[in-house]
């Protein structure tokens, strides 16, 4: 028996050895938890939000980005816009190296912007529509030409994977990730980690943690009992109930930025019975979604009276529908649907925090007017295909979304009429009154005029309801108190940014 | 295996000399009432559960998320205040289902692929018993989840996977049933009389090999709720809002440290039936044949 | 038999099995042939993946051969199945040999320690109960065992690692690193089999007790230990090796549920997402992988019962 024993912990302490590996590498790093791998190494195909703030703000730089005083310059140093808004000068830092050794230049800057503009397929190439031409004026001045004026331009060049800066050197041999960030891409296993390591030659100064240690770890309630041990460092996307349950844990704090996203159920507006739009406000009215920001969400966001998260620019609340099921089964049976009607609803629970249980509240919900919803589930992989096939082959009726920005044209990617799939408008909205704002609020350079414009587009579309307007979509993340310089770019749902940190 | 070939009123018989042994029986005959009182227990508690006074399993209430176990709800609130107690109950029906079709599937493709390769013989008999060690090359879980992953997640498909990979099992028990009526002499002596082939595995056969039939299901049916409980814990079985055991506990795992209710019932809820179909199946299976006694692999 | 002859007959023996489990091997990869087949619409779109560009898929047609009458396809498809070549994973772009690669050790070593568990821990278990039949201690061991095998691995694994590793911090809570991020998914994962051959552990055990050549020895006045070790350990030995070769497969699979519990970075974690994001070349290779794996694990455990069992013979 003994024999046996001894047998059991050798065979265990062989097995151990084999297999050793990433546990040295989390030695001295800062230990991140995250929710869902990055989509790809290369930068300008990125396809989720995390490979944005995890590859993209740590091993790229961008021209400028926003800082609490507004536009803090980062790879350009300096930048103007012609008087007629159509040409866009800017200045490029000095002794910039990319890090393959590539010298940062404007012919650097240009290859990147062409290769937006010439490479359709490539998923943030939307992003510089408008752009007509990408001119060098010697090493360090680069002009973009736009065929009108495009003040939303700014909020494209900060976004942190369609304005990163790849190595031309590196991207012509596939090679990816290759920036000119404060940290390197050590390692990438696919549905498992990414190690980062410091760049010791960063323009900007050296970071002070030397390895960035990012792990996958789906499971929100494992997450969090890693922050809770010290296991990791930081957890993103934590539940509302997390944050309750971590106060008054010592050692521990919860950050929910303010946020500029949100989430909604997507309608299909070229599909009966959601081409009426008393159904559509009908369906907004059945909602209680006052009861799901603070049963399900515990007050730590709120619902949504705007497209708009709260801190976007020009944000203008009050046009909410209030919960209403009697005023619901009027509108429906007005618009000749008395008994209801049945849908289907494709959810992604593994994209958004709690889709599941708002998933089946709104089926709930909607079940009491009348409205049957089949909820199925899949991966969000499988959801974008379904929902942005062109119109012949498209067969979805409601889906669950949430989308951000920094700033508010990014609406047009979702509403505008010449935006339908393949293009983001996933419910074949079209509204020539609400095309037209979009045209004006995307060339007007005025600022409160712009502001203007982008209200009446609230209002506007809250009016028509191409969604079930859902909330605010606010990222809850938590980080323990022992680590400093964890802040947040004000843009989108609040990007974090570590490149500061220090223990 | 004379017993066996003696009917199961041979081992009724060796039941009764054996009442008269000492403890072996005696432990049992214990397992065998535990067994049953647990089986019928959930099995009525699953029939009447729509008629008794439980709450909708799917009713959410947003005002009562997260209840801790109390007097309005024995077995407390999930997280969209729907009641625990309720849920668990009608997700043993679902159990149950499932446990039936999967085996009732099982035994439609194995019982007359055993028939027709143990009555055929030849080359009959040993393709297809190529074809069940084919199957029974991918190990526990695989085949069914390859087979969901072919039709896509949902009940349905996850009952036919489960039935497809247990198959296997029933088709040599009853090509063994066969083998052993064939070599008999009274088979060529009701031959004689003009009986038909059919007739004659119909009359011998079935009633040979219902009694380990019988147990073989009850054990299948112990390990299809298990296995099902797994599947939807993964996503791949039943979806929600409909209740299943592991589907729940799968949902509850983020809020483990404020609600740990909502995972230690339906996890509860799974030992205890699977408890009581693995003792009643087991205690059949030593009743037919008493040298195999504890020796069964049940998977 | 002199050595000389024991290893030729062993060799025949391996050999005559690996003739028998070839065309189960090339069962299994029909079978999977097949069952990719069957995914509604159109294959090479299937394979593509959910994002793939209609270029994509076409360039996939041609390369699979996918215009071909199925049975050229399927002998395209055997024929990359000996290089090796398993196809790509659309969603990391890597191949399925490069994505299944060190991970199918994560698995192995963690399917490794749990079977060593159960057997360290099931087997002397069994035998203490079987050789003190009907004790309180035999009793208490094997209801033990029984609750052991009816309770499902995904919540033993979140109750420990709830308690152990979350409440108490004694453990690591995931896997992936040293010894320390096994043990928990080891124990879980090795729970079910040590329960279930204790029990068969036992049942040998009681078996072998009741032989006559026992009963003789004991009347000789023999010690039980030694009799354990002589007699009854030997005869035991040949259903426990056949058990530990069956659980090994089955851990294999198992694994699946433990490694989504434990985020253990094996290929159980990969089959389950790999299913639900439609990545059917990875689905299809890790299932081939698995299947031929356990087909080994068994023409590995016959020749161990050929070896230790004198009494078969090797015809």
């Amino acid at each position: 028996m003994r024999r046996g024993a001894c047998g059991v912990v050798l065979v265990l302490a062989l097995l151990s050895l084999l297999a050793g590996g990433p546990a040295t590498a989390q030695s001295g790093a800062l230990v991140v938890a995250i929710d869902s791998d990055i989509s790809s190494l290369d930068i300008s195909d990125a396809a989720t939000f995390n490979t944005g703030v995890f590859l993209g703000i740590n091993v790229f730089d961008r021209l400028f980005e926003y800082g609490p005083g507004g536009l803090v310059p980062k790879l350009a140093t300096a930048w103007s816009t012609s008087p007629d808004g159509l040409t866009w000068t800017f200045h490029l830092r000095k002794g910039v190296k990319f890090h393959d050794g590539t010298p940062f230049d404007a012919d650097a800057v240009k290859f990147n912007f062409d290769r937006l503009l010439r490479t359709p397929q490539l998923r943030q190439s939307a992003k510089l529509r408008g752009v007509v031409r990408v001119e060098t004026d010697g090493p360090y001045t680069v002009r973009v030409v736009t065929d009108r004026p495009l003040p939303a331009l700014v909020g494209n060049l900060v976004h942190p994977a369609a304005g990163a800066i790849q190595s031309p050197t590196a991207v012509k041999d596939k090679k990816f990730p290759v920036g000119t960030g404060p940290f390197l891409l050590k390692e990438w296993v696919p549905g498992d980690h990414i190690l980062l390591e410091a760049n010791p030659n960063y323009w900007d100064g050296a970071p002070n943690v030397k390895r960035i240690f990012i792990r996958l770890v789906p499971e929100a309630g494992t997450r969090v009992n890693l922050l809770r041990s010290g296991q990791a460092h930081i957890s993103v996307a934590l539940l509302p109930i997390h944050a309750k349950e971590l106060e008054g844990t010592p050692g521990v704090r919860v950050v929910a930025p303010k946020s500029a996203g949100w989430r909604f159920v997507g309608l299909n507006n070229s599909k009966k019975p959601f081409d009426n739009v008393a159904v559509r406000q009908a369906l907004n009215y059945a909602v209680d979604k006052q009861a799901i920001v603070e049963k399900l969400f515990l007050g730590l966001t709120r619902a949504a009276d705007s497209p708009y998260g709260s801190a976007m620019w020009s944000f203008i609340g009050g046009n909410g529908y209030p919960y209403n099921p009697t005023k619901a089964k009027e509108l429906l049976a007005q618009a000749g649907y008395p008994g209801g009607f049945e849908a289907t609803y494709l959810a992604a629970p593994t994209d958004a925090p709690l889709a599941a249980e708002v998933a089946q509240a709104l089926q709930a919900y909607l079940g009491a007017v009348g409205v049957t919803m089949h909820i199925r589930s899949m991966e969000p992989a499988v959801l974008l295909q379904e929902v942005f096939k062109p119109m012949a082959d498209n067969k979805v009726e409601m889906y669950q979304y949430w989308y951000g920005g920094a700033d508010p044209d990014t609406l047009r990617i979702l509403l505008d009429s010449r935006e339908w799939p393949p293009g983001r408008n996933g419910s074949f909205y079209k509204d020539p009154a609400v095309d037209s704002l979009f045209e004006q609020g995307a060339t007007t350079a005025n600022s409160a005029k712009r502001k203007a414009i982008y209200q009446d587009v609230q209002r506007q579309v809250m009016k028509s309801a191409p969604w079930i307007f859902l909330f605010e979509e606010r990222r809850m993340d938590g980080v323990r108190t022992n680590l400093r310089g964890i802040t947040y770019i004000q843009q989108d749902v609040g990007i974090l940014d570590m490149r500061r940190a220090s223990f | 295996m004379t017993a066996r070939a003696e009917g199961p009123g041979a081992a009724a018989s060796a039941w009764s000399r054996s009442r008269h042994r000492r403890r072996p029986w005696w432990l049992r005959d214990t397992r065998v009432a535990v067994g049953v009182l647990i089986v019928a227990g959930i099995a009525s508690l699953a029939a009447m559960a729509p008629y008794l006074a439980l709450r909708q399993p799917t009713q959410i209430d947003l005002q009562q998320t997260l209840e801790r176990p109390g007097p309005a709800h024995p077995f407390g609130t999930d997280q969209l205040g729907r009641d625990l107690l309720s849920r668990v109950v009608f997700a043993g029906r679902t159990s149950l289902v499932v446990g039936v079709v999967s085996v009732a599937t099982s035994l439609a493709i194995g019982v007359p692929l055993g028939l027709v390769s143990g009555y055929s013989g030849g080359r009959a008999d040993l393709l297809a018993m190529r074809f069940v060690d084919v199957l029974q090359a991918f190990p526990g879980l695989l085949l069914a989840i390859a087979v969901i992953a072919i039709l896509g997640p949902g009940i349905l498909n996850m009952m036919l996977a489960i039935g497809v990979s247990a198959s296997p099992l029933f088709a040599r028990l009853l090509r063994a049933s066969v083998l052993e009526v064939k070599g008999e002499e009274f088979v060529d002596a009701a031959r004689a009389t003009g009986g038909t082939d059919l007739r004659i595995m119909l009359r011998h056969v079935l009633p040979n090999a219902l009694a380990p039939l019988i147990a073989q299901s009850t054990l299948r049916l112990g390990s299809a709720i298990l296995t099902s409980a797994s599947l939807s814990f993964l996503g791949l079985g039943v979806q929600p809002p409909q209740p299943e055991w592991g589907a729940m506990v799968s949902e509850a795992r983020q809020y483990f440290v404020s609600a740990p209710h909502l995972i230690v019932f339906p996890g509860l809820a799974i030992i205890l039936c699977v408890l009581g179909f693995n003792l009643l199946g087991e205690a059949l299976s030593d009743r037919i044949d008493p040298r195999l006694a504890n020796a069964s692999e049940n998977r | 038999m002199g050595p000389h002859d024991a290893v030729t007959a062993l060799l025949h023996y391996a050999a005559k099995r690996l003739l028998f489990l070839a065309p189960i091997a090339l069962g299994v990869a029909t079978v999977v042939f097949v069952l990719l087949r069957l995914v509604p619409g159109d294959p090479a779109q299937v394979l593509a993946g959910p994002e793939a560009t209609p270029d994509v898929i076409a360039q996939l047609r041609v390369k699979f051969g996918l215009n071909q009458p199925v049975l050229i396809q399927y002998g395209f498809f055997l024929g990359r199945l000996l290089h090796g070549d398993l196809g790509l994973s659309y969603r990391s772009g890597l191949t399925v040999t490069q994505e299944i690669g060190h991970r199918y050790l994560a698995t192995l070593i963690l399917a490794a320690s749990a079977t060593a568990l159960a057997v360290g821990v099931g087997v002397p278990l069994g035998l203490a109960a079987g050789t003190h039949r009907d004790s309180v201690r035999d009793r208490m061991a094997m209801l033990v065992a029984l609750v052991g095998i009816c309770a499902p691995s995904f919540w033993i694994g979140l109750v420990l690692q709830y308690w152990i590793a979350a409440r108490f911090n004694l453990l690591p809570m995931i896997g992936g690193g040293g010894m320390a991020h096994l043990i928990l998914p080891s124990v879980t994962l090795g729970l079910y089999s040590l329960a279930s051959l204790a029990r068969i552990t036992r049942a040998a055990v009681v078996n072998t007790a009741q032989r006559d050549y026992v009963r003789t020895a004991r009347s000789k006045g023999l010690g039980m230990p030694f009799i354990i070790r002589r007699h009854i350990l030997r005869n035991a030995l040949l259903p426990i090796l056949t058990s530990i070769g069956l659980e090994f497969g089955f851990l294999m699979t198992g694994a699946v549920v433990v490694e989504t519990v434990f985020a253990y970075p094996g290929i159980g974690v990969l089959l389950v997402q790999s299913i639900l994001s439609r990545d059917y070349a990875l689905v299809q290779g890790l299932v081939l992988f698995i299947a031929l794996s356990y087909v080994l694990v068994n023409l590995l455990t016959d020749l161990l019962y050929a070896l230790t069992d004198p009494r078969v013979s090797y015809q």
